[in-house]
């Protein structure tokens, strides 16, 4: 059931008249457990058995909650406190890496064992539980030490999980930045609202106008980089860059939007994050709540800057590694957050030298660090470390830009998305939006349902859905 | 929230006129497009409801290379050459680009003809990652009872979404069958209008990936265009979910004590080995459909090297009646030996 969907809307449709119409605002409780079940119904959409799986990690995370808390003796909280954590990375490392870890067990294991085959495990991944995951381990450790009280209700944390809007691509919400808010019934005010819509409608545009069209070439051009010359590989990678950035920044507005329709509120997840300066700036822009996470958790948890300058960088290294790996089960995916490891650490090294000073360097700098920002994606993008190398190699060899359909369409859509994301500031878009009159703006979003009715690809899921 | 009510009002009244310029200019067309964008499930719905009128009764699944009449379609021309001593009712469920996801969508409404045989193609173009024609609106025949079974099933990574199992039923109710036939239409119409051409960001089907051939345009050159590795030179592990699909497609009918084939449908192997790297052990490896097969008790007849280049009439692995005959003379034996089998009749 993609957002950008038929069946999307009606199924978004019942449940904001169920919420709102049928539901009176003074039951509370009935209105979550309605919000629970619309879900859980949403979620099932998918796969019904994954349901068992967020059901079960919901559980594990909820019973173990009081017993993570400092009023417990600190050996049980310890026991509890890992029990959670293998359990629900247990699950993640099952269904995530099962068949990577096989894999590469077995290839080590070559000369050992025969150079045997691997077994084959076809391990489906159930749809979100990278984001899920992350939410009960950081429920968990928050509780842990101290900084969250546990939750005593189950269909309150049953619900922070899988709240519709943001249970398959994030942003990965804190039990406390959700949780409080289900204490009491929102205020639902027409601003918030017109907001959430201008948000929704904005989300669709970037997805179905902007990422969409930008993927049908890199698509194209990743498949097999050989026939084109560098200008068509270099425009791929530049048209990749801002596809992925609006594909799941334009998740982000939909589900923040959809949440803002409950008057419920989820973090933001990007700050215009090719405006970034540094490689340290950018992950304090792209995927915020991800960022954010690794660093309270892993970084943190690591020792962060605490034990000198040497274990520092390690552990920034480490951290993206991860951060790497959590995007997928994949040798080029680690490459990745090492990648990005390295560029943290060598800032670190560089220390103020490489700050800018002025207005030209700091756009120099936003330059410098768009660029290896993209060399980066290159890594992400393609489906191995040779598919990968095949890109760079191409984009090294001399040849001349060879007419691809689309081509002019990809290069102005980009430089319409670049001169958005330059100039204007990430609120200024829906907050312009919701001036103009409500006739006006009611008659835009219709033509954003009718241009994901007509134009939006089925078979275009998010690109994050993936993770 | 009165602003919220105007936008909800405004919204509501653009689409309600938005819906009825588009039904007033387009319904006709859109219905007519949407009823030729489902015709695949339309043509199979009526091959399945016809009443079976004689006994064996073979059903054949398969995609266009098996469609046509009997000089170019060799269950057609097996029919033809058993007729006399196995008086055998071939019964063709077969459209372009349908495959092994549309297979196991079928699967369940053909085993309720109670056939002697089921024979289903499997066409090595077909398996190159994600299908040319998403087919999962074959769902709405699955027999009720199929559809929980299909709800586990990975047809696609993931499975066939519920939802889409669920609102594709809908294709079942006369009266919303029209409204869903034109918004496909009409969907249709505008992602195919003229003016994607001209900004040239039309998505075609053919070209992305496939294996081209020039027989057909006179210049009988085997061209692999971008991606060998997606079109035949595909590998195809055992793992995948379609090779899954293969498994459940198959079981379902030996489960019910039905004789199932899958063929290997020819493709230009002499050719393949002039103009590029072909190998015989290579290819069976790089599609492991015999293993998949037999495990989930099927009989699979490799057919992938029987036809020589000369017996294709396209670039689509479509057979010539010279191409035809053979597959008539390889299959006959196969068939009578199957359906001489005490389950077989």
């Amino acid at each position: 059931m993609l957002f950008s969907s038929l069946e999307f809307l009606v199924f978004l449709g019942v449940v904001l008249v169920g919420y709102h119409l049928v539901i009176p605002s003074r039951r509370w409780g009935a209105r979550k457990t309605f919000l629970l079940c619309a879900s859980y119904v949403f979620y099932m959409a998918w796969h019904p058995v994954f349901a068992l799986i967020l059901l079960g990690s919901s559980l594990l995370g909820f019973v173990l909650g009081p017993a993570l808390a400092p009023e417990w003796p600190a050996r049980g909280r310890r026991i509890a406190l890992v029990v959670s954590l293998v359990g629900n990375l247990g699950a993640l490392g099952f269904f995530k890496y099962g068949e990577f870890v096989t894999a590469n067990v077995y290839w080590l294991l070559g000369p050992a064992i025969g150079y045997r085959p691997p077994p084959v495990w076809s391990i489906a991944l159930p749809i979100g539980i990278s984001f899920y995951v992350f939410e009960v381990v950081s429920y968990s450790l928050d509780v842990y030490r101290g900084v969250l009280r546990p939750c005593r209700s189950f269909l309150d944390f049953a619900l922070f999980l899988a709240f519709f809007p943001h249970v398959l691509c994030g942003p990965i919400v804190r039990a406390g930045q959700l949780l409080p808010q289900f204490v009491r019934p929102p205020r639902l005010e027409g601003a918030g609202v017109e907001t959430a819509l201008a948000r929704i409608g904005i989300g669709f545009v970037k997805k179905v106008l902007f990422a969409d069209t930008l993927g049908a070439y890199v698509d194209l051009v990743f498949a097999n980089p050989s026939p084109y010359g560098p200008g068509n590989v270099l425009l791929a990678v530049y048209a990749y860059a801002y596809q992925i950035y609006f594909d799941f920044s334009g998740y982000t507005d939909i589900a923040i939007g959809l949440a803002g329709l409950f008057g419920l509120g989820l973090p933001e997840n990007f700050d215009r994050p090719y405006m970034a300066t540094s490689p340290r700036d950018f992950w304090r822009r792209w995927h915020v709540t991800l960022s954010a996470w690794l660093r309270d958790y892993v970084y943190v948890s690591l020792g962060g800057n605490r034990r000198g300058p040497g274990r520092t960088q390690v552990n920034l290294l480490l951290t993206m590694l991860l951060g790497g790996l959590w995007h997928g089960a994949g040798w080029h995916f680690v490459a990745w957050g090492g990648y990005h490891g390295i560029l943290l650490v060598l800032e670190r090294m560089l220390g103020k030298r490489v700050e800018p000073r002025g207005v030209v360097t700091a756009w120099l700098a936003r330059l410098v660090t768009f660029h290896l920002v993209c060399a980066g994606w290159v890594l992400f993008r393609a489906e191995s470390l040779a598919d990968a190398w095949l890109v760079f190699a191409r984009l090294a060899s001399p040849g001349q830009f060879v007419p691809v359909p689309g081509a002019g369409v990809v290069a102005a859509l980009l430089a319409i998305a670049i001169a958005t994301h330059s100039l204007l500031a990430a609120t200024t878009t829906w907050r312009t939006l919701v001036r103009i009159p409500p006739w006006c703006q009611g008659m835009g979003y219709a033509a954003v349902i009718i241009l994901c009715l007509l134009l939006a690809q089925q078979q275009a899921p998010f690109i994050y859905f993936q993770f | 929230m009165k602003r919220v009510w105007i936008v909800t009002l405004s919204c509501g009244l653009t689409l309600l006129v938005a819906a009825s310029v588009a039904i007033g200019w387009y319904w006709q067309g859109g219905v007519a497009a949407g009823r030729h964008a489902y015709r695949d499930l339309l043509e199979v719905r009526e091959t399945l409801e016809r009443p079976v009128t004689r006994r064996p009764v073979v059903v054949w699944l398969g995609d266009s290379t098996i469609m046509g009449k009997a000089k170019v379609s060799y269950p057609r021309r097996l029919e033809e050459r058993l007729r006399g001593t196995l008086d055998v009712e071939n019964r063709i469920v077969a459209t372009g680009g349908l495959h092994f996801e549309s297979y196991f969508c079928l699967m369940g409404a053909v085993l309720t003809l109670k056939p002697d045989a089921v024979v289903v193609i499997a066409n090595p173009t077909q398996f190159r990652g994600p299908a040319i024609r998403p087919s999962s609106h074959l769902c709405a025949l699955m027999p009720r009872d199929h559809l929980p079974g299909a709800m586990w099933r990975a047809l696609r990574p993931g499975g066939v979404p519920l939802s889409t199992l669920l609102s594709l039923r809908l294709l079942g109710v006369p009266g919303v069958r029209d409204p869903l036939f034109f918004l496909t239409g009409l969907r249709r119409a505008i992602q195919s209008a003229l003016v994607w051409d001209w900004l040239g960001t039309k998505a075609t089907e053919e070209g992305k990936g496939l294996l081209v051939w020039g027989g057909d345009r006179g210049d009988a050159r085997l061209a692999i265009v971008d991606s060998w590795r997606n079109g035949l030179g595909s590998q195809v592990r055992a793992d995948e979910p379609v090779m899954e699909t293969v498994r459940a497609t198959v079981r379902m009918a030996a489960r019910r004590g039905v004789p199932i084939i899958v063929i290997g449908h020819p493709v230009p192997y002499d050719r393949l080995r002039a103009e590029a790297a072909y190998d015989p052990a290579d290819f069976r490896r790089r599609f492991p459909f015999r293993e998949a097969v037999e495990q989930a008790g099927g009989l699979f007849v490799d057919l992938h090297d029987a036809v020589a280049e000369s017996g294709f009439r396209d670039r689509w692995v479509h057979l010539n009646a010279q191409g035809t005959e053979r597959m008539a003379t390889l299959l006959e034996p196969v068939m009578r030996r199957v359906l001489a089998r005490p389950e077989g009749g």
